[in-house]
């Protein structure tokens, strides 16, 4: 039943526009009580979007561990936390590491979106510099550019990651047979 | 009540057209792209790789602003709101579509190439006969997706003030003040062009595979 | 010891095992032989507990393998050696071997890591410790699959078709390792199509057809003395 839960959670979160769902909780959230700031509101929304992501890019990592290592495992009479603990989790995470990476970059360019219900982050604020300044075109290029710079950081650091947990394979070919 | 509907019935649409036209646009305009790319046309070639990570690394919304606000202020061209959101997301949806198109060419065994290259096929021929066939097969899951996220993100260009959906929830919000009931009716509505699309998709998935099978069985 | 009694296996409609009923004793090295697609792989697999009996019954060391309870205890004194290696790819060789016996036999890590050693000087990989899966060859692959099966110290070891996914040039270093263990009473099931091997290192003979036990006898009587026709030219056909 749990997992039907999420499973709903997930197909929701991943089928609607993340604009709507920021603004079911902007609007939504006060009328329930809770009056917090839109960084706030901004976050709980994101991280949520976010989250629903990463279940559903985890949860495919999950399946395509190799079943029969799997099997390996328990034939040594392992229980199943410890197979889960030992073998799937930290397989499906490497190969899981790209794919997130991908994410983050995404989760990067949608902060973007904060700036509607007026969060002042790099664009909100690039919104404002554009009033002030009335040069729109080269305060959006900038800050286009800024964004590509952010996101080469962020895979950057998801390639070097890799590289590093994988760093034994590129001795492979002098190794074999 | 009925007057509510209306404006979500137009909405509606304005969002669909939107997204289907840029979708169709840009995936051609992407396919084209990606063989300039993939051919490595002298100086096109290059200006098509900037491109593509200048617009597949940077939100949406920054493109819209640039393209709606940006543009008109240092060139005459000063697209209406509307033109402004097809534009946009027509050239967003060709930078991720050049990706698409270029892993599914990727995908296609080098020792085809090789062979192909040794009967003295011209690149064109290969292209033509041999690899696109079997890269739009792999080509179609990936666009999909695309197409999906695309609708999603096509909610943005109702901060640039198009009568979409997204703007169509706003005016109705402000006005009745029941965000509980609102935004869940305007998310359900995407949530079901998106489900909508996924099940047409995978129906065409199944028909190209049938279809192009004997070109390519092993893969 | 342990004992098939009245075994049979379904998938479905098909009957993949059909009334099995032998018994492998303790220090005992019992080849499975037969043509391909015969069953010979899942009785192993069922004694431990990797597939479910359909009817009969196996018990290992008096322990039936139909019962939940067993089967943590059943794992720890069976240890199986796969064909197609399935060694956990994110941890070192060394990592591999220690992974069960700290976990399932509380081993602490320094002693479990001495046996890893000892295990890997004994096939011939003492320096190959700290390498990935990935980069190692098949022979290799294999032949840390069986010190991670004996790093259990288990009583029963299960060999199922461990050369089959091995190229030629590297079966004889993991053959080799199997003799070793044979030569040291380790009670071993071996499930192979390397028929010399077979007649080299088992005592006795498990020949299996169409899940159907055919002949289960000493080495000696299957090779020397073989009454049955047909399985005369089996093995005059898999002897190359």
């Amino acid at each position: 039943m749990l997992r039907s839960f999420a499973a709903l959670y997930i197909d929701i979160f991943r089928n609607t526009p993340f604009l709507v769902q920021l603004f079911f909780f902007y609007y939504g959230l006060p009328e329930i009580g809770i009056a917090t700031n839109p960084v706030v509101t901004g976050t709980i929304a994101l991280s949520l979007a976010v989250a629903a992501g990463n279940a559903e890019i985890i949860r495919s990592c999950i399946e395509t561990v190799d079943a029969s290592v799997v099997q390996a495992a328990r034939s040594f009479g392992m229980s199943s936390v410890n197979v889960y603990r030992l073998v799937i989790v930290p397989i499906a995470l490497r190969t899981a590491l790209r794919p997130l990476g991908s994410a983050f970059v995404n989760l990067v360019l949608t902060t973007s979106v904060l700036s509607t219900i007026t969060v002042n982050d790099v664009m909100g604020n690039a919104i404002n510099v554009a009033a002030d300044t009335f040069r729109p075109f080269e305060v959006y290029f900038v800050v286009l550019v800024a964004y590509c710079v952010m996101t080469f950081t962020v895979s950057g650091g998801v390639n070097g990651a890799h590289a590093l947990l994988y760093s034994h394979l590129s001795e492979r070919p002098h190794l074999r047979g | 009540m009925p007057h509510d509907a209306l404006v979500i019935w137009s909405g509606f649409l304005w969002t669909l057209g939107i997204f289907a036209s840029s979708m169709v646009l840009g995936s051609l305009i992407g396919f084209v792209l990606a063989l300039v790319l993939h051919a490595r046309v002298p100086v096109l070639a290059q200006l098509v790789a900037t491109f593509v990570e200048l617009f597949r690394n940077s939100p949406l919304l920054v493109q819209l602003f640039l393209v709606f606000y940006g543009l008109p202020m240092v060139t005459s061209f000063s697209p209406s709101a509307t033109g402004a959101a097809v534009l946009t997301m027509t050239v967003n949806t060709a930078a991720f579509m050049v990706i698409i198109v270029i892993s599914a060419l990727d995908a296609v065994p080098r020792g085809q190439w090789q062979a192909a290259g040794s009967f003295g096929m011209s690149y064109p021929q290969v292209m033509w006969l041999m690899v696109l066939p079997q890269a739009i097969r792999t080509m179609i899951p990936p666009t999909i997706v695309l197409a999906i996220g695309q609708l999603q993100t096509s909610s943005l260009v109702s901060i640039i003030g198009v009568d979409d959906l997204v703007r169509a929830g706003t005016i109705l919000n402000t006005r009745t003040l029941r965000p509980f009931i609102i935004w869940p009716v305007i998310g359900l509505i995407y949530f079901i062009m998106a489900k909508v699309m996924a099940h047409y998709a995978a129906r065409i998935e199944r028909r190209v595979r049938a279809k192009i099978t004997w070109f390519a069985p092993a893969a | 010891m342990i004992e098939l009694l009245a075994v049979s296996k379904k998938y479905g409609a098909l009957q993949v095992l059909n009334d099995i009923t032998m018994h492998f004793l303790d220090g005992e090295v019992t080849a499975v032989l037969g043509p391909s697609g015969a069953g010979k792989s899942t009785p192993i697999r069922c004694i431990n507990c990797l597939e479910q009996l359909s009817g009969g019954d196996i018990l290992v060391d008096g322990k039936s393998v139909r019962e939940r309870r067993n089967m943590r205890e059943i794992q720890k004194q069976c240890s199986m050696v796969f064909q197609q290696f399935n060694l956990y790819p994110h941890l070192t060789a060394l990592d591999n071997i220690t992974l069960a016996p700290m976990h399932v036999l509380k081993l602490g890590r320094e002693a479990a890591r001495q046996r890893a050693h000892e295990l890997l000087a004994m096939v011939g990989l003492a320096d190959k410790g700290g390498r990935y899966p990935a980069e190692l060859s098949g022979g290799e692959q294999q032949r840390v699959g069986i010190c991670r099966a004996l790093a259990m110290q288990p009583r029963h070891l299960l060999l199922d078709e461990v050369t089959s996914a091995i190229d030629p040039e590297m079966t004889t270093e993991v053959l080799r390792v199997i003799e070793k263990l044979a030569a040291q009473g380790t009670t071993m099931v071996l499930v192979t199509h390397e028929i010399d091997f077979a007649r080299r290192v088992a005592s006795r003979i498990a020949f299996v057809e169409r899940g159907r036990l055919i002949k289960h006898e000493s080495s000696v009587d299957f090779f020397g003395n073989q009454s049955d026709e047909r399985i005369s030219r089996f093995i005059q056909k898999m002897k190359h």
